[in-house]
Parts: structure tokens; C-alpha cells; sequence
């Protein structure tokens, strides 16, 4: 039997059996883990106010075997992130995070980088942040750490390599950049400004530490927004449920 | 082929899809009703359909009632002008047999849920916000469970409210230290909600 300490989200919790609960939560060093709280809907000591989803909490579990169910031991409460309950924007939008990291980094799929980039996105929702930019800032991001960051280097067409100056076109399809001269902006291959493509260039590959203190104007920020919604919908290729509530 | 006659397996089958109920717990009352009379076991289908065919949800409080109005919202001797706002029928019934409230109630049928899809439009909120303007209702209180979903479907309707109705009295159920706790036990969120909801003293 092997035993295990992590920081631990909360993502799902759902009644299991008479009086346990089946737990979905992101670890650092093991990703998305799904386990068993023995007990959990009564315990008034292990588990107190610990498993609610959006948490954050420090988790003692076990597995019996290697590829065996996990079970959880107990847990401590860290943060519990309590400006994502004040109104009904901040909540949609922690969901959100944790709905399209859950797609982009299933179970067995494990990338410190993302437990780091929904905590600190939860906390910045629960600080009361600009809602508009966190999701910006975290879409572009999450998207990049799963492998979906838009080509903003080079042409899909000509090739030419980008150099910040002049309009550029997302082709959606494709997730790559072409220049105006290859493409015309339309519905489905919108139009970013140099400022907003230097800015989604930073958002896909800056650290995210440093991401807090980036500039975006509202233009950036309505265009860069538009251009992630899309990109985000033709990748994932399905709708999120927690999306339609981000308006 | 399971190791128990079919017709028992698919009894224990349907009795372990229900909350709460496990395949050892299932498999006690399977049992159990095998060994009952066949009376008994005709009284619990008929008790079984007839809750289906007669409950039904109030037009007024969403409460599961066999009478519409409900009982409660029909009670002339109750506040008609406070409403009590609670998440399912399990909680308008605790609070109903503690006793310690008398005014009337409004079911929402779950809480904002953005994870699972839940959304306002699920709720009894559209509801609730006709029922304050055409019963002169004069305050509310917002009872929903203290947990992320529940404190989110508080600040929501309460909010709605402020907006449409800005005369209104609304509240919030207190949080914090249960009654006979001991403080040394107390975890840091009940605490914490304990010292942001602590009350002036009247002697």
C-alpha cells in the first residue's frame, strides 16, 4: 500500500454508496486523480468543509495498488478561495478553469504547470480581479500548456516570418496566423491588431507569474477574447457547460 | 449469469440506484422483501405508485405537496409576507420540524452549479422573483446550504433582488458555531464565518 501527501483542488464530488463520496481532484504531481472518501458524508473530521469543489486543500491518501482506486485518508483545508462564492461571474468562471483544464489534462495526463495555473487563477478570481482578463490570461495559457498555442510566428500561407508590424488574421481552422495579404478578415478568421498579437504572444508563452502585470488595452482585450472563445471551441470541439454562463 | 436468481439481481440493481443505498444495503432489504408476505409487498408498490401518481410540486413554493397550494403556503396563520428560501424539500423540512420558523417558503430545486450546467434558468429564481412582487412579500431569507454552490445561489438571488425589488428585507441565515460545539474543535472556515457574522449582545 502506498501513501500519498499533495495540495489538492477539489473538482467534482458526488454521493457515493451510503456514506461515502466519489472525489475528482487535480494534484501538482499526479494530475487529475479520482478517489473514494470512506465515510466522507458523515465524517465531521477528516473531511470537514474540505471536499467542496474549488477548494484547495492538503490530501492524505493511498492506494492499495499500482492502477487500484484511491482512497482518501483525510484532508486539511489551504484555501477555500472564498471570493469565487460572492457572485455568480466568479463562480461560472473558477468552473470554467477547472472544466477545460479537466479536458485538456484528462486522468492520467500530468503537468505541474497546470495545478500551478488553476490555483493561481483561482486566486486571482477569488482576489476580485478583472474577470475579462483572468479568463483571457488563462485560456491563452491553458491552451498553450495543452498543446493548442496559436502559430503567431511565421504566415500558414506565404511563410513569411511575422515581424509586429501589421494586421494579422487567425485562421481558426488551422490555429495558425496568416498575414492580410494571403487572407481576408471574415467571421471565422477574425483580425488582431500588432498590439493584441504581441499580446496573445505573451499570453501563450510568458510565465504566468509575470502575466499579471501584463497591458492589454480594452481593444487588445475584446480581440485577443474573441480570437481565445473560438480557438478554445474549435479545439476542444465541444461546448463547455460551465461556458455559456461566462457572459 | 450473477450468482443470485435474475429477478432478485435486478431487485438489488434497482434498490442500489437509489441515494444512499449500497449493493450490501440493497441486497439487506432485497431480502427482506422476499421473506415478507405478499401482502406487505403489494402495500409497499401500492405506497410506491401512489407517491408517484399524488405528489406533486406546490404552484406556489415548488414544495412536494399532494395538495396545491401546499399545506403551508394555505396556513392563514403563518407570515405570508416572509419567505424562507431553501435549496430542496429536505431542508424546508428541517427547518420545518425544528419549529423555529413561521413564515412561508420557496423551493429552488437545486443550486448554481456552472460544472454541472446549472444555471439560473434551472431554478425556481424566475418564480421566486414574481411570486415578492405579486404576494407583497416583505422579507426573505436566503437559506441555502453553506457550500460553494449554495453561498454562490445566495449572493445571486440576493443580488436580483437588491436590484428589483430595493425595498426588500433580505438575510442571510447565520453561519458559524454550532450549538454545544466546542471551540477548540472547530475547523478555520466555521470560525472565520463565526467572526464575520457575530452579533451585538442585548442586555
Amino acid at each position: 500500500m502506498q501513501h500519498f501527501r499533495s495540495d489538492a483542488i477539489i473538482v467534482r464530488v458526488r454521493e457515493y454508496g451510503e456514506s461515502d463520496l466519489s472525489v475528482s481532484f487535480m494534484t501538482r504531481d499526479k494530475g487529475l486523480l479520482r478517489g473514494i472518501a470512506k465515510g466522507g458524508r458523515k465524517s465531521s473530521r477528516r473531511f470537514v468543509n474540505c471536499l467542496e469543489p474549488l477548494s484547495l486543500v492538503l490530501m492524505d491518501y493511498h492506494q492499495k495498488a499500482e492502477g487500484k482506486a484511491y482512497f482518501l485518508d483525510s484532508c486539511r483545508l489551504v484555501d477555500s478561495f472564498p471570493g469565487i462564492r460572492e457572485n455568480f461571474e466568479s463562480l461560472s468562471l473558477a468552473s470554467y478553469v477547472i472544466e477545460l483544464l479537466e479536458l485538456l489534462f484528462p486522468y492520467n495526463v500530468t503537468d505541474p504547470r497546470a495545478f500551478d495555473l488553476a490555483k493561481a487563477t483561482l486566486g486571482f478570481i477569488s482576489r476580485g480581479a478583472d474577470l475579462q482578463k483572468v479568463r483571457i490570461l488563462f485560456e491563452g495559457h491553458a491552451m498553450a500548456l495543452g498543446g493548442y498555442a496559436i502559430d503567431l510566428n511565421k504566415c500558414a500561407i506565404c511563410g513569411r516570418k511575422y515581424t509586429a508590424k501589421g494586421d494579422g488574421v487567425i485562421l481558426m481552422e488551422k490555429g495558425k496566423f496568416s498575414c492580410l495579404k494571403c487572407s481576408t478578415p471574415t467571421e471565422k478568421h477574425p483580425l488582431l491588431s500588432p498590439q493584441a498579437i504581441s499580446g496573445l504572444r505573451a499570453v501563450q508563452g510568458g510565465a504566468w507569474e509575470t502575466l499579471k502585470h501584463l497591458h492589454l488595452s480594452p481593444e487588445d482585450l475584446t480581440q485577443i477574447g474573441h480570437v481565445l472563445k473560438m480557438h478554445v471551441a474549435y479545439r476542444i470541439g465541444k461546448r463547455l457547460k460551465s461556458a455559456k454562463y461566462l457572459q | 449469469m450473477g450468482i443470485y436468481p435474475a429477478p432478485l439481481e435486478v431487485l438489488v440493481d434497482r434498490l442500489a440506484s437509489l441515494p444512499g443505498l449500497g449493493p450490501k444495503s440493497a441486497m439487506r432489504i432485497a431480502l427482506h422483501i422476499l421473506r415478507s408476505n405478499e401482502a406487505n409487498v403489494k402495500e409497499l408498490v401500492k405506497a410506491l405508485l401512489e407517491v408517484k401518481k399524488k405528489i406533486k410540486f406546490c404552484s406556489v413554493c415548488f414544495n412536494i405537496t399532494d395538495t396545491d397550494p401546499c399545506n403551508i403556503c394555505e396556513d392563514p396563520g403563518r407570515a405570508g409576507h416572509i419567505v424562507c428560501v431553501v435549496e430542496s424539500p429536505g431542508d424546508q423540512l428541517a427547518i420545518e420540524e425544528a419549529g423555529a420558523f413561521r413564515g412561508k417558503y420557496h423551493v429552488l430545486h437545486g443550486a448554481l452549479s456552472p460544472l454541472d450546467g446549472i444555471g439560473p434558468e434551472d431554478l425556481k429564481i424566475g418564480e421566486l422573483m414574481v411570486r415578492i412582487g405579486k404576494d407583497r412579500i416583505e422579507e426573505v431569507i436566503l437559506a441555502t446550504n453553506p457550500t460553494t454552490q449554495g453561498e454562490a445561489t445566495a449572493s445571486f438571488i440576493a443580488r436580483l433582488l437588491a436590484e428589483k425589488y430595493p425595498q426588500l428585507h433580505v438575510y442571510r441565515i447565520a453561519l458559524g458555531v454550532p450549538m454545544g460545539a466546542d471551540l477548540k474543535y472547530m475547523d478555520r472556515l466555521t470560525l472565520e464565518h463565526a467572526f464575520k457574522s457575530k452579533t451585538p449582545l442585548k442586555t
